[in-house]
């Protein structure tokens, strides 16, 4: 007997054809058949010629024979074979066990690097369990290569025969070494193999590893001498790509092609598709649109995602259509949300400081979207989360503790709290033990136990992830965390995250896996699991360089030079090339679909796979018909908004809030900055986008606290700055209120040393500036007549009357010969500064009926860059109005009153004054704010209720910063 | 109706899905069907000791309750091998020509994947054999099935089915067919339904406490 080998072109139906041989060469209706065993290299066409063998022997109650993938097929094998079974662990648990085997001299680095060397080093050694060799050492290792790298490399075989050896005592294999290790127990057990295996068909398989082929030739030879059928199928015409080529000469096979009478369907062309599109959005839409609403058999539509992210928008897209589907492809864990939640724990108590956590790190665990999707119904949890929310931010703390977080609490919510911390924070605090580790991990597990019941009654690709997340963590990471002795020994024992470390490692590189079963409606599949299957329609995602072929990282170990050098083989593509080809063949229609976008050099740059180009050349070639489908973009008239129109119920909105609220200087100043900002503010009363929680509490509002304190105490007092600057007093206030502030709190030592060094450089610049006045005659006595102090005013309005009001910050009294009032506010931008040159403009103003957008424009800008002229204008306004609380009227004609700012963290002029004019002008500007500037008031509030509209800034420095700018762009658009 | 998944779901262990019962049962199955295959009736501790380490070798994720499987297999075992039902099972082991386990077959009334436990063949007669820990946990439409998809295809054969029960060690003649002539008339099967490739076993060791 003789081994045969037969190819099947991929455009014949491989599966198809392959059964139709095998129906008229094998009996199915005894059980004898269980002994033959028909090979795949992949579980997902076992599963189809399955299908297919059913659909074939219809009307038939049959056995089927053993059908297997090489994975099962070598498991099978070990367990047939081994008289030493061993604990066959997750590759996961690779690095530690190789770290196990080191000697302690080689590992000096911190843990979390050693983990990647060592994950990089096993890659090596999977390469030579692949080629069944020893690897040599590397005497002269890429100096690039870092020293601990380097002293591996020069000690490579023994380090992986310490490997090995540590692996056999501990009586432990990884699966990823099966291969090798089966290969060992065929060659002194192969007449074993006679008991269970009765024939052997291998079918489909391409490239073969050294140990493979060995593998294969054993079973062979063994088989063949007992008298038994081994054969061969490739799937390919009888003009190999190269890969088959080598394969068939590496088994020393001669294939012919399978007899036409087997062939599902004579030779072919597939109809194929070209669909260059710019981006992910149109690609999945144009993808979709190919599919029609209905049921499928499985092999009637094909969706293959090279780069398994997509699936994500495009189950989204999916999901109201009435398709049945099956999803067969490899997900990494970093995109779940439960794993990026346990990722932010981790975070957290690498932040910790003793019982400390960094505050920006715990409201991210107790604000994560998890978190929060999982206590929606939940109003404890609601009232917590804002009970802490507010509490960080007026706060503001930078570390915060539990027992700081729970004197805030009631005793119900207390209890609440202590719950999540638990599970959260403490029992992740001290990770001393592997035991430990698990038990964090499941009592957190535990705790979102409702989430996956509750997912488990919804059909939904969540339920499916998080399902096969939880497999993940109990196949590959519980195991590593339950054997203590993997961990006894190990370097960095003494390192206090070990095992925290290491657990973030695991769960930064996992990868799930979905399966598709029972066989049923569209298969979504990864581009490997797509081998030897046909498809009537075949749609695939993604043929751009980076994902057909993919880049997987780089490992610094295995260069092309490096493997040469070790005696390794080197591989470009030429496998992903195979599998592309005979994907594009076995298909009646084939859409490709790609980006192509230039760019440059960003990541919206994208080029279509080389597999494309190459594609096309052949189609071309050829002379074969393709058509390329370019994408047609709607455009839509980008013409944006003017503005909103006013509604009825605005108007009311806007009446109801002016005749009922005090109006303040912000409530003019918003609708000059911007109308739709007003509207959202006013009309909708929008609380603004929640700000960053955490930014710094400023030493500007200490100052300003400081002042305004300071200035309390001298109320109505002559005060005189170079004695004050000399006494302790206000030494004592600062300690006091620097203290209140908790800004240990909130700042790392460096910067609160800083911190605090320049408050107080800013408080003694300003004391010194007013003394150095003082001391030249400039300032004779200083008076503090108001300190945050409220004015108002009342004006009629359309037969109402209107509360105009205000808060100043100080108003002082000052005696330079003259007797000069002055309404400061306190600013803590030194850099901010009134604008007197554009008083001009606004006295010359012509308050005229048009009520549109250009006449606010214009208004706007007589109150200087930012407005910032009307908050001064709107005081000094106010003050003039109540004049009479503060200077005697017959004293009026000879005192002079300013506005400005004070900004004592600006050392060269900390007060900033509007008015800096002769005296002709000064009475004629008096005169225009006592008798034009309510004017002006007025026909602000004229604009916004005569306006038909709400008009959009065009100062695009204004939407910069705004807090409404989400809604606002939405509506604009 | 919206779009409607078919996958597979992983037996969970934080979901109770796959328990310390059922595990113990695929360690028992995979050593009793190999036993038996090798016509293996008075195993040494040795040979017990690598049957029930072989299974456990690829179950990594009940690692934590390895000793315990590892004990309690082999208690069940150690009296199973002492009983009287053993006996009688290697009476109908020794003689037989062909033994079968593992096997899947396809019956086409009810488009089903079966998998019974052990099949033997001999001289026209037909033994089908399930394998529980209680008696009580035998499922007998599951033996019918078993049974009818046997008869379809070995219409001439007298076909018997077995209950090999653990706890306590028993065997019972389920239901004996006699050999009869094959039927006209078959149902049509409809190949590709979703139900294709659940396969279908008996579960094991349902109530094992």
């Amino acid at each position: 007997m003789e081994v045969k080998a037969f190819f099947i072109p991929p455009s014949s139906h491989f599966l198809k054809s392959l059964v139709n041989y095998l129906i008229k060469n094998l009996s199915f209706n005894s059980p004898r058949i269980s002994q033959t065993f028909i090979i795949f290299p992949t579980k997902r066409a076992c599963f189809f010629f399955k299908y297919y063998l059913t659909e074939s022997l219809n009307n038939k109650n049959f056995f089927f024979p053993k059908i297997l993938s090489w994975e099962e097929f070598l498991q099978l094998l070990y367990l047939e074979l081994t008289q030493e079974p061993k604990l066959i662990f997750p590759d996961s648990a690779k690095p530690l066990l190789f770290l196990k085997s080191l000697s302690s001299e080689k590992i000096n680095e911190d843990p979390l690097k050693f983990f990647f060397w060592a994950s990089k080093f096993l890659e090596v050694f999977e390469e030579f369990e692949k080629e069944g060799k020893l690897p040599p050492n590397l005497l002269y290792p890429p100096e690039e290569l870092p020293e601990q790298a380097k002293s591996i490399f020069e000690d490579l075989s023994k380090t992986y025969q310490d490997f090995k050896s540590l692996l056999k005592n501990m009586e432990i294999l990884f699966s990823s070494f099966l291969l090798k290790e089966v290969h060992e127990l065929l060659q002194s057990n192969y007449k074993q193999i006679h008991s269970f295996i009765d024939g052997l068909y291998f079918c489909g398989f391409a490239a073969l590893r050294n140990t493979e082929k060995e593998i294969f030739q054993i079973l062979m030879k063994t088989l063949l001498e007992a008298g038994k059928a081994v054969e061969f199928f490739f799937e390919s015409t009888p003009s190999p790509h190269p890969i088959i080529l080598q394969t068939l000469k590496s088994l020393n096979l001669k294939a012919e092609a399978l007899p036409e009478e087997y062939l599902e369907i004579p030779f072919g062309e597939p109809e194929i598709y070209f669909y260059p599109l710019p981006d992910i959005e149109s690609e999945i839409e144009r993808g979709l649109n190919l599919i029609s609403e209905g049921s499928f058999r499985p092999d009637s539509f094909g969706i293959v995602l090279p780069q398994s992210l997509t699936l994500l928008p495009l189950i989204h897209r999916l999901e109201n259509n009435e398709f049945e589907v099956n999803i067969s492809l490899p997900f990494s864990t970093s995109f779940l949300p439960m794993n990026q939640f346990i990722l932010t724990l981790f975070k957290a108590q690498k932040g910790r400081r003793d019982k400390k956590y960094l505050t920006e790190d715990f409201f991210k665990i107790i604000d994560h979207p998890l978190l929060k999707a999982f206590h929606r119904d939940n109003p404890s949890f609601s009232s917590l989360l804002k009970k802490l929310k507010d509490f960080f931010e007026i706060k503001k703390y930078l570390e915060i503790s539990k027992e700081e977080l729970e004197n805030t609490l009631s005793p119900l919510e207390k209890e609440f709290f202590n719950k999540l911390y638990k599970i959260f924070f403490e029992n992740w605090e001290n990770l001393e033990t592997p035991e430990k580790v698990l038990w964090a991990l499941k009592e957190l597990l535990e705790y979102f136990r409702p989430l996956l019941y509750q997912t488990e009654e919804k059909d939904n690709l969540y339920t499916y992830l998080t399902r096969a997340y939880i497999a993940y963590l109990e196949k590959e990471v519980f195991p590593l965390f339950e054997y203590s002795t993997l961990w006894s020994g190990l370097p960095f024992s003494e390192e206090k995250n070990l095992y925290l470390l290491f657990l973030e490692y695991l769960l930064n590189f996992g990868e799930i896996s979905l399966f598709g079963e029972p066989l049923a409606g569209i298969q979504i599949l990864g581009f490997l699991e797509t081998r030897l299957l046909s498809f009537e329609n075949l749609i695939v995602f993604d043929v751009n360089e980076g994902s057909l072929p993919p880049s997987p990282p780089l490992n610094p170990l295995l260069t092309e030079e490096i493997k040469r050098y070790l005696g390794l083989p080197v591989y470009r593509n030429e496998l992903w090339d195979y599998y592309f080809e005979r994907l594009i063949f076995s298909s009646k229609r084939v859409h490709l679909l790609y980006l192509q976008s230039s760019k440059g050099k960003s990541e919206l740059f994208k080029e279509p796979s080389r597999f494309i180009q190459k594609l096309k050349w052949k189609l071309e070639k050829e002379k074969k018909p393709f058509k390329e489908i370019i994408f047609s973009q709607k455009f839509i008239n980008p013409k944006k908004l003017e503005a909103l129109e006013k509604k009825a119920e605005d108007q009311n909105a806007l009446l109801s809030y002016i005749e009922n609220k005090k109006l303040s200087r912000s409530f003019f100043e918003t609708y000059l900055i911007c109308p739709v900002r007003f509207y959202f503010q006013y009309i909708l009363g929008l609380k603004p986008y929640e700000e960053a929680l955490f930014e710094d509490r400023t030493i500007g509002n200490f100052l300003h606290k400081f002042f305004e304190t300071l200035f309390k105490t001298y109320i109505y007092k002559s005060v005189k700055f170079n004695e004050l600057s000399q006494n302790n007093v206000w030494i004592s206030l600062f300690e006091k209120l620097w203290k209140e502030f908790e800004f240990e709190k909130i700042f790392d030592p460096l910067s609160l040393w800083l911190s605090e060094k320049i408050a107080l450089a800013s408080i003694k610049n300003y004391f010194d500036y007013l003394s150095s006045l003082e001391d030249n005659a400039k300032i004779r006595e200083n008076l503090i007549i108001g300190v945050e102090k409220e004015l108002f005013t009342e004006i009629s309005f359309n037969s109402t009357t209107l509360t105009l009001w205000g808060r100043v910050d100080f108003i002082i009294k000052r005696e330079e010969g003259l007797t000069k009032y002055y309404l400061f506010d306190f600013k803590t931008n030194p850099r901010k500064a009134p604008a007197p040159k554009s008083i001009g403009n606004l006295m010359k103003f012509n308050i005229s009926e048009v009520y549109d957008k250009e006449s606010l424009e214009t208004l706007k800008d007589c109150f200087g860059k930012e407005l910032t002229n009307f908050q001064l204008l709107f005081y000094l306004y106010l003050f003039l109005k109540n004049k009479r609380d503060f200077v005697e009227e017959e004293a009026f004609s000879r005192v002079e009153i300013n506005v400005g700012y004070l900004t004592p963290s600006n050392l060269e002029k900390p007060e900033k004054y509007l008015l800096n004019m002769k005296p002709k002008e000064y009475t004629q500007f008096l005169k225009f704010m006592e008798e034009k500037f309510e004017k002006i008031v007025i026909y602000i509030l004229n604009h916004m209720l005569k306006t038909s509209f709400f008009y959009f800034t065009e100062d695009e420095s204004t939407c910069r910063f705004c807090n409404y700018r989400p809604p606002c762009q939405n509506l604009r658009s | 109706m919206p779009l409607k998944f078919y996958q597979k779901k992983t037996a969970l262990k934080a979901l109770q899905e796959k328990t310390t019962p059922q595990i113990l049962g695929e360690i028992l199955h995979f050593l009793l069907e190999h036993l038996l295959f090798e016509k293996k009736f008075q195993p040494s501790d040795k040979d017990l000791e690598l049957l029930i380490k072989k299974p456990l070798s690829g179950l990594i994720e009940v690692f934590s309750e390895k000793s315990f499987l590892e004990e309690k297999a082999k208690e069940i075992m150690i009296n199973v091998l002492k009983s009287q039902a053993w006996e009688n099972l290697k009476k109908l082991f020794s003689s037989v020509e062909e033994i079968y386990y593992e096997i899947e077959g396809f019956y086409k009334e009810e488009n089903q994947i079966l998998r019974p436990d052990l099949l033997t063949i001999n001289d026209k007669t037909l033994n089908l054999f399930e394998i529980k820990l209680h008696k009580e946990d035998l499922r007998e439409d599951q033996i019918e099935l078993y049974l009818s998809f046997l008869r379809e295809i070995y219409p001439h054969y007298e076909i018997r089915a077995y209950l090999f029960s653990l706890d306590p060690p028993e065997l019972t003649l389920v239901k004996e067919i006699k050999g009869e002539i094959k039927k006209e008339g078959e149902s049509q099967i409809h190949h590709g339904s979703k139900s294709l490739f659940y396969s279908t076993q008996l579960s094991l060791f349902e109530k094992f406490g």
